[in-house]
């Protein structure tokens, strides 16, 4: 909202959004793609499940049949009554009653008739006249009951002609009938109705679409939903690749999809049991499955964005708080402390910051502190400059002089107080060549030595190789008048001032020694102390150039007094060796 | 504020996007009108069973109508007529005149109705495709299957109608095929105008005229059961070579004796399947040719009751 560029207000929370919402999309697709591969896995077995049971089912009720016929034959085949007709010897009648009860006991029974190897047909129902034109002898069921005595022949579906005028569809049971001998008497046939085929497979459903099929023993499709299309070839199965597959679900490419064939095979028959299920029935559930996952994933989603929008504001809020008290700091207002609270890292980054602004804002009072002091020490130095006192008595001086006639004295004085003058007045530069100084120093020296006479002695040990060095102007001229106040004029026979300058590494030392009076432990005590001792205005003076040493050099750099009473008082100045630029030194020297 | 807009917008799109890309269901209509719909003969159901499979197989809407007796062509007319009223997608027209029902049938296509014909055909280019057996092919059949039987002698050629294209083909087509063997000597066509009476006396008449007749070459089951028939009630069933067509029980229970050698069964289920099938082509606009052959099969006694041809012989 502010005018920041858009480009940064974009990029924190709209980046913590986005990664957000592609990390949450990314994972929840990730957990929804596998659970979903999962879930459609588990379809797939249910599915399966669900269709070979099925068709277990229908193989066990067919096979329910099978083994009912079986027994039934068993039993008519193990018959001694029926032994014995077929050897010319028993009662027709009586087998025939037998055969009759046999059949009625199940009306899926279509016919039950005893064929003997000599020809002879019996039926169970007496109304039943032989077709004379029926060629048994090669059919299926006849010979295979032969080829396998004690066996019961199953045959596919077929039109069974052996009674005159009926050519009904029937499965065919045959058995052979033998003699104790084992010798071949003849065949019992039991034709089992179709329909019973079409009343046990035609109820089942497999989904909206899927059907069931039997094949036989010799691949031929037994019963069909869509029989018609079958025989007339309109329809087909891919039965040899189910067979092939050997109950192994086998998946084919239809004209509505894919189809998935599960097929199981009866012993009992040899029939085997197809089951048929459109792939795009289950994929209809896994589309719907879909669509729940994808629903779930863009709700995630959708809840991430919203927790991303909401966190992001959470965490750019303080931020945008914070940098708007930035902002105010920035433009200088350091009165405004952040009102961010959290224990989170913007609550200590608020705080950092306001104990930063604190910090600052104390340092810039220092600054202040410090600014006033050294205008208080400048503006005390040019008080230090103009004494009033030391110019009437060095005017006076030279009056006294005048009259007396010592005209070079009064030359010298003049010419020494007029350089002194000129260097206290000068405001060009602050800071100076030790040289200057000590050209200061010599003409203030210059004027107490012709005011106190014998009094006063002075000594200047300079090396040569400190005199280019810079040092704050006016520092060594109070320490002078300390020594000659403090030091030598209360003493009776006077004594020395002695100024040195040395170098030690890269400090400048100077030293003010003086062999006056000294001073007590008190008094050097007393000396730096910045209330008004009383003792005299030239304290000031000492203290002004501490304070403006320390101004300049820090704390590290000062005034060091070492005195002891009746010996004398030695001050030292420590400072940093800095050497005058050559511009400088050529600039003051054409001035001096 | 966009950039999110647009995240969920993209979002949303996805989300109805993916569902929405279902729903086909366009079943095709499709009216059949019949010669007559009282007819029971057991080729019409069955050939109306072939039409509802391939409507269900292809979801096709059918619609079955017909005149009261196969002769009335005006009412037939006048079914179509009211069947183009009604809109369908495609017509199937059994036409029960090749001359007369041509004006309605252009009516139709004029319409944006094409007409597929099924088993009878109109004497017009408008129709879309003829969907039928070739009575020329069964003629040859039935020619084939006799010189199977037969290799010198004389034989007779009895005709349902020598009128209707069905009755004149079969009988060209096995006349051609017949002469394939010198040795054969073809008597003659006989019409016997559908009529059993009228055959059984042909028969009659021929046996008895012509002492080196061997075989009887029978365009339908009409003649072909007259034949069997007489040959039988004069003690020498199985004696001459007798070959027909259609599949009635009594036929095959002639086959099964020996009487008759061959029969030629059309497939009525085939042809009413094909022909839906063939109008679902149409209405898609895919390329359909002017026939469609319905294949005929040749029974006889020693494959009649294969796993395959009992399943033609015999209905479930």
């Amino acid at each position: 909202m502010s005018g920041r560029p858009a480009v940064r207000r974009h990029s924190l929370s709209t980046t913590m959004v986005l990664s957000f919402t592609v990390l949450v999309m990314v994972v929840t697709m990730l957990i929804s793609s596998r659970s979903y591969g999962y879930t459609r896995e588990q379809l797939e077995a249910t599915a399966s499940d669900y269709t070979t049971q099925l068709i277990a089912q229908v193989n066990s009720q067919i096979d329910m049949y099978v083994e009912y016929i079986e027994d039934l034959s068993d039993f008519v085949v193990r018959n001694r009554a029926v032994t014995a007709y077929l050897q010319g010897r028993g009662e027709a009648a009586e087998v025939a009653s037998l055969l009759g009860v046999a059949a009625e006991t199940r009306s899926e029974i279509a016919a039950l008739a005893l064929v003997a190897t000599d020809g002879r047909i019996l039926f169970d129902d007496p109304a039943f006249r032989r077709n004379p034109y029926a060629r048994y002898a090669e059919a299926e069921w006849y010979q295979g009951a032969l080829a396998a005595p004690g066996e019961v022949c199953v045959t596919s579906s077929r039109v069974e002609n052996l009674v005159e005028g009926q050519y009904p569809w029937v499965i065919s049971f045959s058995q052979a009938v033998t003699a104790e001998d084992g010798t071949l008497l003849g065949v019992l046939l039991a034709d089992l109705r179709y329909d019973v085929i079409d009343d046990i497979c035609a109820g089942v459903q497999l989904g909206s679409r899927g059907y069931l099929f039997l094949v036989d023993g010799q691949g031929g499709i037994l019963w069909h939903p869509q029989q018609q299309m079958v025989n007339a070839g309109l329809k087909s199965e891919p039965v040899e690749q189910v067979l092939r597959a050997g109950g192994e679900p086998v998946a084919t490419a239809g004209r509505d999809g894919e189809l998935l064939y599960f097929s199981q095979r009866s012993p009992a028959t040899g029939w085997t049991a197809v089951g048929v299920t459109y792939a795009s029935e289950l994929l209809q559930q896994q589309d719907r499955m879909l669509r729940q996952y994808l629903f779930i994933d863009v709700f995630a989603v959708a809840l991430a964005l919203a927790v991303a929008v909401l966190l992001s504001r959470a965490i750019s809020r303080p931020l945008r708080q914070l940098a708007d008290t930035m902002g105010a700091v920035e433009r200088g207002d350091f009165s405004v402390r952040s009102r961010v609270r959290s224990h989170s890292e913007v609550g200590r980054l608020s705080d950092s910051f306001n104990h930063m602004v604190a910090t600052i804002s104390d340092l810039m009072e220092q600054q202040k502190q410090a600014e006033a002091q050294k205008r208080q020490a400048e503006w005390d130095l040019l008080q230090a400059q103009i004494k009033p006192h030391f110019l009437y008595n060095t005017l006076d001086s030279i009056i006294w002089m005048s009259h007396a006639g010592h005209n070079e004295e009064v030359v010298e004085m003049t010419r020494a107080l007029a350089q002194l003058l000129r260097i206290s007045i000068d405001r060009g530069s602050e800071i100076v060549p030790l040289r200057r100084e000590l050209d200061h120093v010599e003409s203030y020296l210059t004027i107490q030595k012709m005011r106190y006479r014998e009094k006063l002695c002075y000594e200047l040990d300079i090396e040569p190789d400190t005199l280019p060095c810079l040092l704050p102007k006016l520092v060594l001229q109070p320490l002078v008048e300390n020594a000659i106040y403090h030091g030598i004029k209360v003493k009776e026979q006077g004594g020395t001032v002695r100024i040195a300058s040395m170098l030690d590494e890269d400090k400048l030392l100077l030293t003010v020694e003086d062999d006056g009076v000294g001073m007590t432990a008190e008094q050097l005590a007393g000396i730096l102390d910045r209330k008004p001792s009383g003792e005299g205005t030239s304290n000031i003076g000492v203290r002004n150039v501490n304070e403006r040493l320390r101004l300049y050099f820090g704390d590290d750099c000062g005034l060091k007094f070492f005195s002891e009473p009746g010996k004398g008082t030695l001050v030292m100045l420590v400072l940093p060796r800095i050497l005058e630029e050559r511009g400088e030194e050529e600039a003051h020297g054409g001035e001096g | 504020m966009g950039a999110k807009g647009k995240i969920l917008a993209a979002l949303a799109a996805v989300l109805l996007l993916l569902p929405g890309c279902s729903g086909r269901d366009e079943a095709v209509d499709v009216a059949i009108v019949l010669k007559t719909t009282v007819d029971t003969a057991e080729f019409w159901q069955e050939a109306m069973d072939g039409a509802q499979s391939a409507a269900q197989e292809l979801g096709v809407r059918l619609t079955v109508t017909g005149a009261e007796a196969e002769t009335e062509v005006d009412e037939q007319i006048a079914i179509l007529e009211d069947a183009i009223e009604t809109l369908p997608d495609v017509i199937i027209l059994v036409a029960s005149d090749y001359e007369r029902l041509v004006p309605a049938t252009n009516a139709a296509v004029a319409a944006g109705i094409p007409v597929v014909t099924m088993d009878s055909d109109v004497h017009t280019d408008a129709r879309s495709t003829y969907v039928a057996s070739d009575n020329y092919a069964i003629g040859q059949a039935l020619g084939e299957a006799l010189l199977e039987v037969l290799d010198r002698g004389q034989v007779a050629i009895l005709t349902h109608s020598s009128l209707s294209s069905s009755g004149v083909s079969r009988a060209q087509g096995a006349e051609d095929a017949l002469a394939a063997c010198p040795e054969l000597e073809v008597l003659g066509v006989y019409d016997c105008g559908n009529d059993r009476d009228t055959a059984a006396d042909i028969t009659r008449e021929l046996v008895e005229t012509y002492p080196d007749l061997r075989g009887f070459i029978c365009t339908n089951e009409v003649g072909n059961l007259a034949v069997a028939e007489t040959l039988t009630d004069m003690g020498l069933g199985g004696t001459l070579a007798v070959v027909g067509c259609d599949n009635a029980q009594q036929q095959i229970q002639y086959l099964e004796q020996g009487v008759i050698q061959a029969i030629i069964i059309q497939r009525p289920f085939n042809m009413g399947y094909l022909a839906v099938e063939q109008a679902v082509r149409v209405h898609n606009n895919q390329m359909v040719p002017d026939f469609t052959e319905i294949a005929c099969v040749t029974i006889t006694q020693d494959n009649m009751y294969n796993s395959e041809n009992q399943k033609l012989l015999f209905p479930f």
